[in-house]
């Protein structure tokens, strides 16, 4: 057994950083140490991971049941952006009222098992990440002191999560009963022999692990969970939720979809198309009527998982896999990004994400306003943000794999997905202040806001960069 | 055959205890009982390690959860408390599905078993020591996250709890007026 110790380094950064964040703790009031340790861990993984990018050799360990090959390392990336932003902004907000510095670690080790899940190469390493990924975020999302629909949250998160898990528990053991085998490579190999006879097995096998995955990825209608979930969790953890819960999701249905579902019955890529037309539609019009700000990023974050999905269906082409990794780069800043200024925004306890608290924030808050409608004029799809590359990304590699009534649906939900965005930016502007004084200031959700902005613009307006980068090296996905 | 048929009567009697007594520590142990006749013939079967197994985690930890659960709530036999009208049916037609299934899985398309070497052999006495080798060769990386997952169970759960803990000891020291201001903002 190959253990290559630089390859797995970065999730094991994480891993260290967690256990002695979690000791640090016990000796310190303060939460911030622990947070400014957390911190040095990110950045030290996202150095190690960075040195990853463009090798020529195969990387791997454990004997292909991890790997490390651009997709992994770009999702990696993704994942350790995200901790780092909402790490940023968590570290006022822990201070003013959510309190408890086990918060940093649990952050850590749910990233650590998003990373080992982006790079899985067979379905036990998959699913151990996916649980050690959900299980830190089922007790985040109980974290707000004396919350009921904070406890609420937690619970109906875990129970729905177990739910899922069992699906793909289930999924995982009718492939093994099928092929024999639990890495991909060797799924593959079986499913593509000619001797092969558990077709059936194999395909309810392959409907069990999308029901799994897709409740993680929020897709309609495995998406009830979210809008609760969402509003319920403190606002950082619901931001790290929409992040990279779903990037460690969505690295996972991307390798799955690219290689091993191509060779089980198509009627399961034709069930993929039902769930994602049912994800924009019902992700946006839901949208439209939500009064909460946060629940309207939950129906949000549901949508934009059925652009994802638009580009996850054209996987096994080149431009479908790097669609759906540039588009969840562009996602991960601006949704970060509207979520660190919302919780600018909350009382003490996080609570109150009412739309009227972004009442005239233009006139008394104007730098934190522009910011917001960056962000949302972004997530909208406006030229020349990043939200808007990134759906034409997606837009073209559905219409190069065929899927063009889907790709119809998409464009008309985005437009409507416009008017409730532009809605809110008109609240921010021409509604005059409902509150007398609105929310906190945090240098350090600052610094997270500047970054989401500035790479929302960047993203759009050299998009070519990040996506020349993913075809370095390697290919995208490693074949076996 | 005679064991066989002793330990699967012992087996069957106390599974249909589990589901007919009333009494829930009646039913815990009669579940204990199944699990460690299960157990035994395990070893018939020259399963050691599954048998060892089997006593350990499932009559052991499991049942004194059972156990735990049922101290804590007090449960008190059946209380004919609120139940949907749904359910019985329900779970009639389950079980008649899965009795058919078993059935049409075991008589209609019977596979003859290998025999009792080639099985002792597969099995190599039950032995720890193969489990072992796969577990820490083939394994090794589900192993260690299975580690890291259950440090993220113990920190999620300890944290949890110890908040909780900590925040009704800071409210009762609360004066009055902040306390009444909280119970306002909760309202």
């Amino acid at each position: 057994m190959d253990i290559n110790w630089l390859v797995i380094s970065p999730p094991l950064v994480l891993l260290i950083t967690a256990s002695v964040g979690v000791l640090m703790g016990l000796s310190f009031r303060s939460t911030r140490p622990v947070a400014l340790l957390s911190l040095l861990g990110v950045l030290v993984a996202l150095v190690l991971n960075a040195q990853l990018f463009g090798r020529s050799e195969p990387l791997s360990a454990f004997g292909l049941r991890y790997q490390a090959d651009t997709s992994a390392l770009a999702f990696n990336t993704l994942i350790l952006l995200g901790t780092a932003l909402v790490l940023l902004v968590s570290f006022d907000a822990l201070e003013r009222g959510l309190g408890g510095s086990e918060y940093y670690p649990l952050m850590l080790l749910s990233a650590t098992g998003g990373m080992v899940m982006a790079a899985a190469g067979d379905f036990i390493t998959l699913l151990l990440g996916l649980e050690i990924l959900s299980l830190a975020v089922y007790v985040l999302s109980a974290w707000r002191p004396n919350a009921r629909e904070s406890e609420e949250a937690g619970m109906k998160y875990f129970l729905l999560g177990a739910f899922a898990s069992a699906f793909l528990i289930y999924g995982i053991a009718l492939m093994y009963g099928a092929t024999g085998h639990f890495t991909y490579a060797r799924v593959v190999e079986q499913l593509q022999a000619q001797a092969f006879t558990q077709t059936a097995l194999a395909t309810l096998a392959g409907a069990f692990i999308l029901g799994g995955l897709a409740f993680k990825a929020a897709f309609a209608p495995f998406h009830q969970w979210s809008p609760d979930v969402y509003t319920g969790a403190p606002t950082p953890v619901t931001a790290f939720m929409s992040v990279v819960v779903k990037a460690a999701a969505f690295a996972a249905l991307l390798r799955v979809f690219a290689l091993v579902y191509p060779n089980l019955n198509g009627a399961l890529t034709q069930a993929l198309v039902v769930l994602v037309a049912l994800t924009l539609i019902i992700g946006n019009l839901a949208a439209l009527t939500q009064r909460s700000v946060k629940r309207l990023l939950a129906y949000s974050a549901v949508a934009h998982a059925g652009y994802l999905g638009l580009a996850l269906l054209a996987a096994d082409t080149d431009g479908g896999a790097r669609a759906v990794i540039w588009y969840l780069t562009a996602y991960t800043f601006m949704n970060v990004g509207a979520f660190a200024v919302l919780s600018l925004l909350t009382d003490r306890n996080d609570r109150g994400d009412d739309v009227e608290r972004f009442a005239g924030l233009g006139k008394t808050r104007p730098y934190l306003a522009f910011a917001m409608t960056l962000f949302l004029l972004s997530l909208a799809g406006i030229p020349p943000l990043a939200g808007f590359i990134g759906k034409i990304f997606v837009f073209q590699a559905a219409l190069q794999a065929g899927y063009t009534v889907l790709a119809i649906i998409a464009i008309l939900t985005s437009v409507v997905a416009a008017f409730y965005y532009v809605r809110l930016i008109s609240v921010i502007y021409f509604r005059e202040p409902e509150y007398a004084e609105v929310g906190s200031k945090s240098a350090m959700t600052g610094v997270a806001i500047a970054v989401a902005a500035l790479a929302t613009v960047a993203l759009g307006v050299v998009p070519g960069w990040w996506y020349g980068l993913l075809g370095v090296g390697r290919q995208l996905l490693a074949g076996f | 055959m005679l064991s066989f048929i002793l330990l699967a009567t012992v087996m069957t009697v106390g599974a249909l205890g589990v589901v007919t007594l009333r009494q829930p520590v009646h039913a815990a142990l009669s579940l204990v009982g199944t699990l460690l006749t299960l157990a035994i013939t395990y070893v018939t079967l020259q399963a050691h390690f599954l048998a060892a197994v089997q006593v350990i985690v499932y009559a052991g930890a499991i049942t004194v959860l059972f156990l735990f659960v049922i101290m804590l709530l007090n449960a008190q036999g059946d209380e004919r408390a609120h139940r949907l009208g749904w359910v019985k049916p329900a779970a009639y037609v389950t079980g008649v599905v899965v009795a058919v299934g078993l059935m049409f899985t075991i008589f209609a398309s019977p596979t003859t078993l290998p025999d009792a070497a080639t099985i002792s052999a597969a099995l190599q006495g039950g032995n720890a020591g193969v489990l072992g080798e796969v577990l820490f060769s083939q394994f090794v990386l589900a192993f260690q996250l299975v580690g890291v997952l259950l440090l993220t169970g113990i920190v999620g759960a300890v944290s949890l709890v110890e908040r909780r803990a900590a925040q009704e000891d800071r409210e009762q020291e609360l004066p009055a007026t902040t306390q009444r201001e909280r119970e306002l903002t909760r309202a």
